[in-house]
């Protein structure tokens, strides 16, 4: 075999890789696992509460806010009431 | 056989699992072209496909008018690749690519310090000589694709084979090597 020979089966080998049947099945794995993140909403409100509420004082804050909010109904609802009577008399 | 073009519309307007007519249809040039830049396997497997998932990402870009499909999947390949080589470490003896065994031993030794000069002198071409053989040689493009995916002129194209081959040449004196 002289040297154009060896360097032309070189070419070949370079050419042609060893096949490997799961190459297509892995791209579209990728391609499947990239539309599937694409379509994952930026904020996900079910995590985001699960890890709120594995929190320590998940549950103080939560009484402790909704009986501020509702403090804070009841003052607009009396300014309210205490304006509207203020501008019949 | 789908025309190309129709299995990208396909596959623009939702039919994903499409594409894959057109990895089956290129993985070879491109696992090819890869793994002609590096000599580890598995990395140059893991390129190829991350080359089909810019491919796939950036689909709606490809204007059939300005090139042909294999033009422009090559380019991809080639601006992965080098972007892979500019944070590669050194090439070691054990990532060197496998060959499989002939049945004359001495022949095969011969042959073995032949292809093992061959791979190391190629490793060592400057980028831009090195893709261009790569793309002339083992892709079999023409000097007006290798043209458009490198963006030069065809004489520049020329030049540059030419300069490639004549360093090769060069490194294998010494193994008296004449390639054409």
């Amino acid at each position: 075999m002289n040297r154009q020979q060896i360097y032309d089966k070189w070419k070949q080998m370079r050419s042609s890789p060893p096949a490997d049947p799961d190459f297509a099945d892995n791209v579209m794995q990728k391609i499947t696992d990239f539309e599937a993140k694409k379509r994952t909403p930026l904020i996900n409100f079910d995590d985001l509460m699960e890890k709120f509420t594995a929190l320590r004082f998940a549950k103080p804050t939560i009484v402790v806010s909704g009986v501020i909010i509702g403090l804070i109904r009841g003052l607009i609802i009396l300014y309210t009431l205490f304006m509207q009577t203020a501008c019949v008399s | 056989m789908c025309d190309e073009n129709e299995i990208i519309q396909l596959v623009l307007t939702g039919y994903t699992d499409r594409f894959r007519l057109i990895v089956e249809r290129y993985q070879n040039p491109v696992r090819s072209m890869v793994r002609n830049f590096f000599s580890n396997g598995n990395l140059s497997e893991d390129i190829a496909q991350e080359v089909f998932l810019a491919a796939y990402k950036n689909l709606s870009s490809f204007d059939q008018s300005r090139c042909t499909f294999s033009t422009w999947l090559f380019t991809i390949t080639k601006y992965k690749c080098i972007n892979v080589l500019r944070k590669k470490k050194p090439i070691t003896a054990e990532s060197l690519p496998e060959r499989a065994a002939t049945p004359n031993p001495t022949e095969n030794l011969e042959n073995e310090e032949f292809h093992a000069r061959l791979d190391t002198e190629l490793d060592n071409l400057p980028i831009k000589y090195k893709t261009i053989f790569i793309l002339a040689e083992f892709q079999n493009q023409t000097y007006q694709q290798i043209a458009q995916i490198e963006a030069i002129k065809i004489g520049t194209v020329r030049s540059r084979l030419h300069r490639a081959k004549q360093m090769l040449a060069h490194a294998l004196k010494d193994l008296q090597g004449d390639i054409r």
